[in-house]
């Protein structure tokens, strides 16, 4: 075997190679441009209708006039308002309207040729508006960013100061503020100093408006300045005596929820568009909170706004834009278009994935690539399934294959096939860490626990029964060797975050300690999950171990109880905490199974389990998930593409959560099947499926494909029985095909990113120092590059010419012939170098570490 | 020359030493007189032979100079000593299971002749030495044809190695790390085969049953039918593989068997049983086996003991005072449920539970002593009976898994006052040396009842998600015996050198408050052999642990020791000499039954020089496989 290393000569061939991948032409932008009228089809006013109601109260309208093609626009700033009957409302600026006395009336808007109206109420406009804390105080709280996470409303609060989210629970905000104190972690109970941050003496020398408008020192800057209208409204609050909600005031309604106009809009590049954002009040009638909110764009180098809800269009993406407000938060999703594509043409569709990534690829004026060619649809399709790069004898078979149908043959060979249980046993490992550990957990227990997922696989097991089987495994069974991975059992916090996060996508953690800052998951609810696993006892020592809920609830053999007791003590009050549901339900011990059983049924039958279970099996087809990361759904993290998300759920529950349907019916659509190459409108795409996304082979992937190029297979030792001697993996074993990975010694594994499964695995794909040192001197390119047996070693001993040899590496690595630009550009590289051997050997480690052959386009 | 060992009348040998633990002085330990150790067996190969063969096989092991004879635990097989050669370094990649700086690993050659009337199963084999006896091998004498493995490498399923027609025993070895063996052979449509592997302790060998079918990427590709490796590292449990399966299609297919985690090494041979799997044939195969003589009978707290209506008697035969007056009660009517059946005098009766209603209001009434017979049907099944207990009253509660057993199935049990208070579970709990409490259940429990009343028996699977058929269960309840428990003796044989001594430690169990002596004894001694009773100097013991109400769960114990020593001029034993141990219950000056409680194979050897090279037989070069030629009876 040689240890070749690399030299100089590769170099012309490796710039050979990339120079052909993927050219791609830069897109240009345009600015917007005004409508002629004669592109004016229609005008929208919105809202409709409304109703103003108390003194001093608005509306926001937005005016968007659709143009020739189905383009839309905002024109709200540019349109001409009136009202029928000024003693009734007022125009503002910027198609706000306020109340001026009790009324009805008419908004009229003209644009161009086009008009349009909306109906306006005015109601009790001589009395000023009831009073709450929640819906004044906490509105400018929350509207100059004071409870925002990275504030007050941080975990911890800042300087001893905390409030709630978004004013999400004014009561305790109200005695912060008006009672004062020192927040502390897992109490109710206050610190000191106990001091009012309000004097209702001096309601000027009030901390709550010297810190922000810098009149003492704040870590948070200039949030409130003097003289405006929030800074007065709190003084006048404090003034009146700090009331928390207007005395003699009724039920008054109470906030139960926002909307936002439009949840999802289009704009050119310089454009704009008014938000309007709705509170839905608990008496069912509608309030206009679009200047009591604050907005922030996740993407600003997409989008930006002021703080009136005008979005502005800077460059072409996607953005999404939060809107917080009385304890809520909702998003809009902007999309920025370079431009206007005039005649959309209708996309042909395999399924209904085809129907909703086209349909906002319409939407959002993107063209999605071609349909892939075959070669690229092969390895794509072959990578995706089975974790395998084709053969080159297959890759001529489906090239040379005129069968119209031949895609879809080959999708059905490949899910019938091995290679595809060994896969997806593989990924399922990952997924449910299957691992010895460094502290050496018995491996019997390991290779059982893999078994099951292999055997779960390879028979199809609908995906909600190994879910719920792993969730409520008990005994000795192979699945409830996960709850063992260091030989005791986790605490029931840490088993049921794992549990919800792999089942349920969801991150319940921050809950643990507090309630969640970002999401509405309470502490109690947090530990209400987790009192599920409280009862969890390991009986007997290791290697007997067996995992088992006690009965009742209770502790067994009582007596001598554990000093860490079965029952689930809530951290901040200290009370037991009975198992319930998320959605608040109790599971008792009188029932016929046990708790933890009850809610793997509950999880498993979960609208959240379907979703998330489609979300991240779609994640490894395209590369990110429809919600991303794929464990993270949440409320400022939304789904691209919700319909998408949600009829993917439905059709994987309603087919029995076959894993193997989900697979077919996502290979199958033509958006899995679009070409990586880009066109004018897609190049900045990177969400809405337009095109394949580049990615990079994950580590045991890669090893498998360069062991199949250059026909070298690795040898894998494990290090489990030093004191016995070491032991192996089985002659011709994959990388993907290792029981338990973390025990085989590879140097190349550890450094393209094989995860160690501490924790649920991550694989971020990104490429790094080490990498770029083991592809020049790692022994994995280099020692199989010549070795006996190696392809290009037994076709170069075979006499095979250069052309035959390139055209074989080149279907083996790439699936695709060699361009006849390459081959002669090859063919006279490897004629120039003084040895052909040495020529030959350069090629194949050229292949073996191209971009081309790394990644999965 | 092949031996076996047939019990003897022992009890009337005069050379019987009996030594009571009240007496027991000290005694000083003779140092040993050769430090380099005992013979050793380190491996077997082939790992038996079919009824009517003759045939050559290689021990593996160390200290084997002199060897002369083999020695089989029971009849059937005899083995001649052919020579001894020593073995070549360990070869790359070759695993060894003893620590590498011992001495040189020796080949003892051997022609194998299986009695035509062999039965078949496992026997202990042993070699016999100038330094004694060695440890134990198993040899297994099957009824299918043997093939030995032939070709040299053959782990990949392209390279399967055929096989003749089964059934038949494939012996092959895991020759070094990460090798596997691959085995080719042909079924009808419809078949049903059993696949069944035996090997070394400290091999754990798996089966992998393949279909060269091919597939798209590589007609090479085996598909995976089915795979089978113990899934319990479990004490006591098996980790031999069993594969049964049914083929749906008439072919060829492939057997695959593998080491544990890619261990192997020379001294991982194994022996592939494959043969039809029928409903007669279900529990066939390899006989079960347990290395080491004359085992104790005697099981106290093994949740597979058998426990028949006659326990009574059985615990009685092991108290030294006569039994108080019988208070069974008169017995039911026969075979329904919660009723009891009636029995022999002085039987236990026995009480069926499977169809006993699963409402906590409705349990069984039972009077004491009976024998609970149920089954764990559905999880979360719970069998509850109930009875009246009387202050002080004394009971045991003793649990039988005749199927399914631990870690499987968890029979836990709970009693429950008549306000439902839990009074007892079969769960221990104590503070183990990482200061954490850990619990585990017990397949006996004993308590004595403080108050009057009535009380409920729960008896259920602790994990309330498994039941079936296999979850069966026998509960015995019953008065308490104070009795002597199973005495425990770790050897099963002992090498005595002339002039010297050697301890032999024992640890009996005291069952139930038993509160009398323990007389031990060794019957059967060699001429110029004595047992004495003897003191140990026991290392400082860690600080104790809270143990919990350990007395409800586990047997007092008492540690005692005899030396046994060979008198100079003892002349020595040209093969092992059966020794049993026996023990005595001895209480307020009565004596019980003397009872046997242990087999050992005992040799008394000269003081010889250490052998040397001279005393190794050279045989041919060539490697032991090589060396095995098969004659079969037909």
């Amino acid at each position: 075997m040689s240890t070749h290393a690399p030299c100089l000569s590769r170099r012309p061939i490796i710039s050979l190679l990339t120079a052909g991948f993927l050219l791609i032409p830069a897109l240009q932008s345009t600015a917007v441009a005004e409508p002629s009228s004669s592109d004016l089809l229609s005008l929208r006013l919105t809202p409709e209708k409304t109703t103003l109601r108390w003194k001093g109260a608005s509306q926001q309208f937005s005016v968007v006039a659709t143009l020739a093609g189905g383009r839309q626009e905002d024109v709200t700033a540019r349109a001409e308002f009136s009202l029928a009957d000024p003693a009734v409302a007022r125009l503002g600026s910027a198609g706000r309207v306020l109340a001026a006395g009790d009324g009805q009336t008419h908004l009229k808007v003209t644009f161009g040729s086009l008009k349009a109206q909306s109906a306006v109420a005015v109601v009790d406009s001589a009395r000023p508006p009831p009073f709450t804390f929640e819906k004044e105080i906490g509105a400018i709280l929350t509207r100059r960013g004071c409870n925002d996470i990275a504030c007050h409303a941080g975990v911890k609060g800042q300087g001893g100061f905390r409030l709630s989210i978004n004013a999400a629970h004014p009561r305790p905000d109200y005695d912060w503020i008006v009672k004062g104190g020192v927040f502390q972690v897992l109490t109710d109970k206050p610190g000191e100093p106990i001091v009012p941050r309000v004097d209702t003496e001096a309601p000027e020398r009030s901390l709550l408006l010297r810190k922000p408008s810098l009149e003492v020192a704040h870590g948070g800057g200039l949030r409130l300045e003097k003289g405006t209208e929030d800074y007065r409204a709190i003084l006048d609050w404090i003034g009146r005596g700090v009331p928390y909600r207007e005395e003699n005031g009724g039920d008054l309604p109470k906030v139960e929820g926002l909307e936002v106009f439009p949840r999802e809009g289009l704009l050119q590049e310089g454009g704009s568009r008014q938000l309007i954002v709705t509170a839905l009040l608990s008496d069912g009638t509608r309030e206009d909170f679009t200047h009591r909110v604050r907005f922030e764009s996740k993407q600003q180098e997409v989008a930006e706004l002021d703080g009136q809800g005008l979005v502005r269009a800077l460059n072409p993406g996607e953005s999404n834009i939060l809107v917080r407000g009385a304890g809520y938060e909702v998003q809009s999703r902007i999309g920025v278009v370079a431009e206007w594509i005039p005649d959309y043409p209708e996309l042909p569709r395999a399924n209904f994935i085809d129907d909703e990534v086209f349909a906002k690829l319409r939407k959002f004026n993107i063209l999605p690539s071609q349909r892939s060619g075959d070669a690229e649809f092969l390895r794509r399709v072959c990578l995706d399934l089975t974790g395998r790069i084709p053969p080159a004898g297959r890759v001529r078979e489906f090239l040379a294959d005129r069968d119209p149908r031949k895609r879809e043959k080959l999708v059905e060979v490949l899910l019938d096939s091995p290679e595809f249980v060994d896969y997806w046993t593989f990924r399922l490992a990952d997924l449910f860490r299957v691992a010895v550990f460094p502290v050496g957990i018995n491996p019997k227990w390991s290779q059982s626990y893999w078994e099951w997922i292999r055997d779960a696989v390879a028979r199809n097991r609908p995906y909600d029964r190994v879910a719920e089987e792993r969730i409520s495994a008990q005994g000795y069974s192979p699945a409830s060797r996960h709850y063992l991975p260091y030989l005791v059992l986790p605490p029931p916090e840490n088993m049921m975050g794992e549990e919800v996060r792999v089942f349920m996508g969801r991150r319940l953690d921050c809950a643990q300690c507090h309630d969640h800052p970002y999401e509405r998951w309470t502490q109690d609810q947090f530990w209400g999950m987790a009192a599920f696993f409280g009862s969890m006892f390991r009986l007997g020592a290791n290697p007997e171990s067996v995992v088992f809920d006690s009965p009742d609830g209770r502790e067994v053999a009582a007596d001598v109880p554990s000093p860490t007791e079965l029952r689930v003590l809530h951290p901040r009050t200290g009370q037991e905490v009975a198992p319930t549901l998320l959605n608040g339900t109790p599971v008792s011990f009188d029932g016929p199974g046990f708790p933890r059983g009850e809610m793997a049924k509950w999880i498993t039958s979960h609208p959240y389990f379907a979703e998330a279970s489609v979300n991240r099996f779609w994640s490894y087809f395209f590369g990110r998930g429809i919600v991303d990361p794929v464990d993270d759904f949440r409320s400022n993290n939304p789904p691209t593409h919700p319909e998408l998300l949600r009829r993917l759920a439905e059709d994987f529950a309603r087919n029995g959560y076959d894993l193997r349907h989900l697979f077919r019916r996502i290979v199958r659509s033509r958006t899995y099947q679009l070409s990586s190459a880009v066109n004018d409108t897609n190049r900045a795409d990177r969400l809405n499926y337009s095109r394949a996304l580049s990615r990079r082979l994950d580590a045991e992937i890669l090893l498998d494909a360069i062991c199949d190029v250059t026909g070298v297979p690795e040898t894998y030792g494990n290090w489990l029985h030093k004191k016995k001697g070491r032991g192996g993996a089985p002659r011709g074993t994959r990388a993907v095909q290792l029981k338990e990975t973390d025990i085989y010694q590879s140097t190349f594994l550890d450094t393209f990113g094989r995860p160690n499964r501490f924790s649920i695995p991550e694989r971020d794909g990104k490429s790094n120092l080490t990498q770029a040192l083991h592809l020049l001197v790692g022994s994995t390119f280099n020692e199989k590059l010549w070795a006996e047996g190696a392809r290009v070693y037994e076709l170069f001993q075979g006499g095979a010419p250069d052309a035959e040899i390139v055209e074989e590496l080149y279907l083996a690595a790439f699936s695709r012939f060699p361009t006849p630009a390459e081959v002669a550009d090859l063919e006279r590289l490897i004629a120039q170098t003084p040895s052909r051997e040495q020529a030959l050997r350069d090629l194949q480690w050229a292949v073996i570490t191209s971009r081309e052959f790394a990644e999965n386009h | 020359m092949a031996l076996s060992w047939k019990p003897a009348s022992l009890l009337g040998r005069g050379w019987m030493v009996t030594a009571l633990l009240v007496l027991l002085q000290p005694l000083p330990c003779p140092a040993e007189a050769d430090s380099s150790g005992p013979p050793e067996i380190l491996s077997l190969f082939p790992l038996g032979g079919r009824p009517g063969e003759e045939f050559q096989g290689t021990l593996r092991g160390r200290r084997l100079e002199g060897a002369r004879e083999l020695w089989f635990d029971s009849g059937g097989v005899r083995a001649t000593v052919l020579g001894l050669r020593n073995e070549d370094g360990p070869k790359p990649g070759e695993t060894l299971q003893s620590d590498a700086g011992a001495k040189p690993v020796q080949l003892l050659s051997l022609r194998f002749q299986v009695d035509p009337t062999a039965q078949a199963g496992p026997r202990g084999l042993r070699a016999i030495t100038p330094r004694g006896l060695s440890s134990p091998v198993f040899f297994h004498v099957h009824t299918e044809p043997g093939h030995l493995e032939s070709r040299p490498s053959h782990d990949l399923a392209s390279q399967a190695e055929p096989l003749p027609e089964w059934p038949l025993a494939v012996h092959g070895t895991i020759g070094q790390s990460a090798e596997v063996d691959y085995y080719a052979f042909s079924v009808a449509e419809g078949e049903r085969l059993r696949f069944e592997v035996r090997s070394l302790a400290l091999s754990d060998m798996a089966i992998t049953l393949y279909e060269p079918a091919g597939s798209w990427f590589s007609p090479h590709r085996a598909r995976r039918l089915a795979f089978s490796d113990e899934p319990v590292f479990y004490p006591e449990l098996s980790t031999e593989p069993v594969l049964r399966h049914r083929f749906e299609r008439a072919g060829r297919y492939l057997v695959r068997v593998s080491g544990f985690m890619g261990e192997g090494g020379p001294d991982h041979p194994y022996v592939l049983r494959i043969a039809r799997d029928s409903e007669e044939e279900k529990e066939e195969g390899f006989a079960s086996a347990s290395i080491g003589s004359g085992a104790d009978v005697w099981q106290e707290r093994s949740w597979t003991r058998v426990l028949r209506t006659d326990r009574m008697e059985a615990l009685r035969a092991r108290t030294a005072l006569p039994p108080k007056p019988a208070s069974n009660p008169e017995p039911a009517a026969e075979g329904q449920a919660g009723t009891q059946a009636r029995q022999a005098p002085k039987a236990i009766p026995i009480v069926q539970l499977d169809e006993a209603p699963d409402e906590a209001s409705e349990a069984v009434a039972v009077t004491l002593p009976a024998l609970l017979v149920g089954t764990i049907e559905h999880p979360g099944d719970i069998d509850r009976v109930r009875f009246a207990a009387k202050v002080g009253e004394r009971i045991a509660l003793e649990i039988e898994t005749p199927l399914a057993t631990v870690p499987v199935f968890n029979p836990y049990l709970k009693m429950v006052d008549a306000e439902g208070a839990e009074v007892l579970t079969n769960v221990h709990s104590i503070l183990n040396a990482n200061t954490e409490i850990e619990k585990q259940i017990r397949p006996k429990v004993i308590h004595s009842f403080p108050r009057a009343g009535e009380f409920t028996l729960e008896i259920r699977d602790i994990t309330a998600a498994f039941g079936g058929p296999s979850m069966a269960y026998r509960v015995l309840i019953r008065p308490q015996v104070p009795h002597m428990g199973r005495i425990h003796v770790e050897e099963d044989h002992l090498n005595l050198v002339t002039g010297t001594a050697t301890p032999l430690s024992l640890v009996t169990d005291q069952e139930e408050h038993f509160e009398g002596s323990i007389a031990l004894s060794l019957a059967g001694l060699p001429s110029g052999v004595t047992a004495v009773a003897a003191t140990q100097a026991e290392p400082d013991a860690p600080p104790a642990v809270n143990e919990g109400r350990k007395e409800r769960y586990v047997s007092r114990s008492r540690k005692a020791t005899l030396v046994l020593v060979a008198a100079a001029d003892a002349p020595p034993t040209p093969v092992p000499v059966p020794v049993k141990v026996m023990a005595q219950p001895m209480e307020k000056g009565r004596m019980g039954r003397m009872t046997p409680v242990k087999d050992l194979l005992l040799m008394v050897v000269a003081p010889a020089a250490t052998p040397t090279q001279a005393a190794l037989n050279p045989v041919e070069k060539s490697g032991p496989e090589g060396d095995n030629k098969r004659v079969s009876p037909e």
